[in-house]
């Protein structure tokens, strides 16, 4: 096999890792947000219906 | 707000799209390397953006020390957890390249060893964010951040204080030092994209940190209007 193409699977693998990294962060950014706007509403909920008792 | 937030993420792809570019198809091609050099483009900017973001961990975690506030520990989180996502690029990147140029994928030399500290001092820093619980965490977040910010300086100078395995610095490395412009271009060009990329990451996370840090007062109000509602 072509050393310099061998080399090229270390690159390639180098850049997936770099994207892979930033989208799983992004990811567990927007997932994050999403429970935490769940937890938001269902307090408001419980709050609301503590003050109404 | 919202719109531009939407630019800046805009702004943020383009510029990631463009750095790559630089990266793969514009830089030239090293000669003694080939094209693995590239990693290059993506492994020192995510280094330097690493460095930065602990860098304002140490502020915000000085300005929380000292004035207590909110705003500046949620930025202090925020930085810490972009920062070490960064880092951890640093130290899976380097190996990558290291294995086809040196053979090996890791020495235990000062750079690459004091970059491993780093990322263990603002990772245990993440898990006592995350596990300890307690009006003190905090304070004693702000005081891991202050001191482990010491490590970046070392991990700079290290490659000028020790024989290293590690390539001698781009920058201020003496005589024979440096790259060629074209290359330049290709690092600029990334590390504006990855710091813009950042910030963006920061900007969420320090407005989840300030939500969290509500709802966790939300929680107590509401567990007292259940205690006062039972009685």
């Amino acid at each position: 096999m072509n050393p310099a193409a061998n080399n090229n699977a270390y690159l390639y693998a180098a850049y997936v890792v770099v994207w892979v990294i930033h989208c799983a962060y992004a990811f567990s950014l927007m997932s994050r947000g999403r429970r935490m706007k769940r937890e938001a509403r269902e307090l408001n909920i419980a709050t609301n219906a503590s003050l109404r008792r | 707000m919202k719109i531009l937030f939407k630019v800046c993420v805009v702004l943020t792809a383009l510029l990631l799209g463009y750095g790559f570019c630089q990266a793969m198809y514009i830089a030239p091609t090293e000669a003694t390397m080939g094209d693995v050099q590239r990693i290059f483009y993506y492994h020192l900017p995510s280094a330097w953006v690493a460095f930065l973001l602990f860098f304002v961990n140490f502020l915000a975690s000085v300005w929380y020390l000292i004035r207590r506030n909110v705003a500046s520990d949620a930025v202090a989180l925020a930085s810490a957890e972009v920062g070490v996502s960064f880092c951890t690029i640093v130290l899976i990147t380097g190996p990558i390249w290291a294995r086809p140029i040196w053979g090996i994928w890791w020495t235990w030399d000062a750079r690459l060893t004091s970059t491993l500290v780093l990322w263990l001092i603002y990772v245990s820093y993440l898990v006592l964010r995350h596990y300890a619980s307690g009006g003190q965490v905090p304070v004693l977040a702000a005081a891991l951040g202050v001191f482990g910010f010491v490590d970046v300086p070392i991990v700079y100078m290290a490659i000028r204080w020790f024989r290293t395995q590690h390539p001698q610095p781009v920058i201020g490395g003496g005589q024979g030092s440096g790259l060629h412009p074209a290359m330049w271009h290709a690092v600029l060009w990334n590390l504006a994209a990855f710091a813009m990329l950042a910030l963006m990451f920061v900007w969420v996370r320090y407005k989840q940190a300030i939500v969290e840090h509500q709802l966790e007062d939300a929680h107590a109000h509401a567990s007292l209007y259940e205690t006062e509602g039972a009685q």
